[in-house]
C-alpha cells in the first residue's frame, strides 16, 4: 500500500506545479511571441482571400492569443499541408474545420469539440501537435471557457 | 474396485477449494470494476491501452479455474470414463497461446510507436464539472488497479499454496505481473506529464513483456500437462519425488519383490501406474487390492493408482524415478532410464 500511495504523493505534488508539459515547448514558445497557425479555405469555419483571413475558427484563434499574449501567424495551404507541417511541429495550430472523426486522429492532437452541427452530428475540432499538452491542455481551457460563456449567455433571463 | 469414482478432496483442500472460488468470484468482480475505470481514462495513451488490454486478458484465468472446479468434480462418464480433467488443460492452451499472441502483438505495437517517435497528446476532461488535465484521473484509474492486484495477488497465493493449485498460482502469478504493469502505465504518464513523450510507449513495451512472460510461462506449464509429465514442484520446473516415494512405499510391501512407477498430473490431482514383481502369487488379487489403497494415500493428491502385478522389470522399460540428490540440475534428468 505504502508504494502507491507515494505515487499519489508524486502526482498530488506533481499537480501542484504547473503539469503536464509539452515534450517541445510549443506553448513556452508561443506565450509572449508568435503562435504559428496553419488555415485552409474553408468557409463559414475558415476564409483566406485577398490576403485576409476570417471566418469562425481565426477568430475563435485571435481570442486565443491574445488571452496568451501571442501574435497570430497565418499560414494557408491545403488540409494535408497544413497538417503534415503540424506533425512536424512547423505549426502549433490548425484550423481547417476539422471533423473528430478525421482519420488524422492520433498522427495530430486533436482538441475537445468547439461546435456540433445538430444536423449531421458532426463535432469540429481544432488539431495541434501531438505530444504538446501543456499547449493542448491551454487551448482546450479556453475552448471550455468559451463553451460555458456561450451556455450561461444562453440561459441568462 | 471402483473405476468410475470421482475425486474426494481431503476436508481440508475441499474448504480451499470453496475459498479458490470463492477468489476467483471476486476476481472476476474486481478486475471488471478495474477495466471499467481504465477505460473510462483511456485516451490516447499506449501505456493505457496496454494496461487495459492486460487487465482484461485477467479475467481469462478465473472463469478457467471456475470452470475446472466445477468439471474435476464430475463423475467419469461413458464418454469420457478417465474423467474431465483435460478440459481444463485445454482451456489453458488456448489461452495460454492468446496471451502470448497478444503480448507479442502489443510489444510491437508499442515498440513501432517508440521508435517512430509517436507522442502520445493527453487533454482535458471534465470530472463532475472541473476540468482536469485527463492524466492524472488515468493515474487515478491505475492505482485503483494496483490497489486490486496487490490484494488480489495476496488473497490467492496461501490457498494456491495449499490446494497445490498450479493454476492458481499461475492467476495469482498474474495479478502480479497485472500490478507491476500498472506501475509502470502509472510511470509513463508520469513521465508524459513531465514532457518525456518516450515514457508512455516505453512503460507499453514493458507492460506487453509482463503479457509474454504470462503466456509463456502458462504455454510451458500446459504442455507439460498435456504431455503427461510427471509432476513438478509448484513454481518450479523441477520434478516431484512422489513417483520415487510410491516406489519406496511400494518395495516396503513384504510380497513385493521390486516395483518400478509413472505418473502423470491431471489439473489438479494425479494418476499413474505401478508394476510390481510379486515374490509369491499367493493371494494375488486381495494383496493390489490393498497395495492400491496403501499406495494411494502417500499424497493426497493421487487419485487413480493402477496397480499391475509383472513377472519381471525389464532394465530400461520405465524410466527410474528421479532420486532427490540428483534433482538438482533441472532437465538433464528428465530422460534418465534406468
Amino acid at each position: 500500500m505504502r508504494t502507491w500511495s507515494f505515487y499519489l504523493a508524486i502526482a498530488g505534488s506533481a499537480a501542484a506545479c504547473s503539469l503536464p508539459r509539452d515534450a517541445d515547448g510549443t506553448l513556452d514558445r508561443a506565450r509572449h511571441g508568435v503562435l504559428r497557425v496553419g488555415v485552409t479555405d474553408h468557409p463559414p469555419w475558415d476564409s483566406v482571400g485577398g490576403g485576409r483571413v476570417g471566418g469562425v475558427e481565426p477568430r475563435m484563434i485571435d481570442d486565443l492569443a491574445r488571452r496568451i499574449d501571442a501574435r497570430p501567424l497565418f499560414r494557408s495551404g491545403s488540409e494535408s499541408e497544413l497538417l503534415e507541417a503540424l506533425e512536424r511541429h512547423e505549426l502549433d495550430i490548425v484550423a481547417a474545420g476539422l471533423h473528430h472523426d478525421t482519420p488524422w486522429d492520433g498522427r495530430v492532437a486533436l482538441t475537445r469539440p468547439y461546435h456540433t452541427d445538430t444536423l449531421t452530428g458532426k463535432k469540429y475540432v481544432l488539431a495541434t501537435p501531438a505530444g504538446e499538452n501543456a499547449w493542448l491542455v491551454q487551448v482546450e481551457h479556453f475552448l471550455l471557457e468559451r463553451e460555458r460563456e456561450s451556455t450561461s449567455r444562453v440561459n441568462a433571463p | 474396485m471402483n473405476i468410475g469414482r470421482r475425486f474426494e478432496f481431503p476436508p481440508r483442500q475441499r474448504k480451499q477449494r470453496q475459498r479458490a472460488a470463492r477468489l476467483s468470484w471476486l476476481s472476476l468482480v474486481l478486475l471488471l470494476s478495474t477495466a471499467l475505470a481504465v477505460y473510462m481514462t483511456l485516451g490516447q495513451s499506449e501505456a493505457m491501452k496496454t494496461a487495459w488490454i492486460e487487465d482484461l486478458l485477467a479475467l481469462i484465468p478465473p472463469i478457467v479455474l471456475l470452470a475446472a472446479l466445477r468439471l474435476e468434480n464430475r463423475a467419469p462418464s461413458p464418454r469420457y470414463p478417465y474423467g474431465y480433467f483435460g478440459a481444463v488443460s485445454i482451456a489453458f492452451l488456448v489461452t495460454s497461446a492468446l496471451l502470448l499472441l497478444v503480448g507479442v502483438w502489443l510489444l510491437g505495437d508499442s515498440l513501432s510507436k517508440l521508435l517512430g517517435h509517436e507522442r502520445p497528446p493527453i487533454g482535458l476532461m471534465t470530472l463532475f464539472g472541473h476540468p482536469i488535465w485527463s492524466g492524472w484521473a488515468m493515474i487515478a484509474a491505475l492505482a485503483y488497479c494496483v490497489a486490486i492486484g496487490i490484494l488480489l495477488g495476496r488473497l490467492k497465493k496461501p490457498v494456491a499454496d495449499e490446494l497445490n493449485d498450479k493454476a492458481l498460482a499461475a492467476d495469482a502469478e498474474m495479478n502480479k505481473a497485472g500490478w507491476t504493469s500498472e506501475g509502470a502505465a502509472i510511470l509513463g504518464i508520469l513521465l508524459i506529464a513531465f514532457g518525456q513523450w518516450w515514457g508512455d510507449a516505453l512503460a507499453a513495451a514493458f507492460i506487453s513483456l509482463n503479457i509474454v512472460r504470462d503466456g509463456w510461462t502458462n504455454l510451458r506449464q500446459v504442455v507439460g500437462d498435456l504431455m503427461d509429465e510427471s509432476p513438478s514442484k509448484m513454481g518450479s520446473p523441477r520434478m516431484d519425488d512422489l513417483p520415487k516415494r510410491v516406489r519406496d512405499a511400494a518395495e516396503r510391501l513384504p510380497w513385493v519383490a521390486k516395483a518400478a512407477v509413472r505418473l502423470r498430473e491431471q489439473g489438479r490431482v494425479i494418476a499413474g501406474e505401478v508394476f510390481v514383481v510379486p515374490r509369491t502369487e499367493e493371494n494375488l488379487v486381495a494383496r493390489i487390492h490393498d497395495a492400491s489403497e496403501i499406495l494411494g494415500e502417500v499424497d493426497w493428491r493421487i487419485h487413480s493408482l493402477v496397480v499391475m502385478p509383472v513377472s519381471e522389470l525389464e532394465p530400461g522399460t520405465i524410466p527410474r524415478p528421479v532420486r532427490r540428490t540428483s534433482d538438482e540440475g533441472r532437465s538433464t534428468d528428465r530422460g534418465a532410464v534406468n
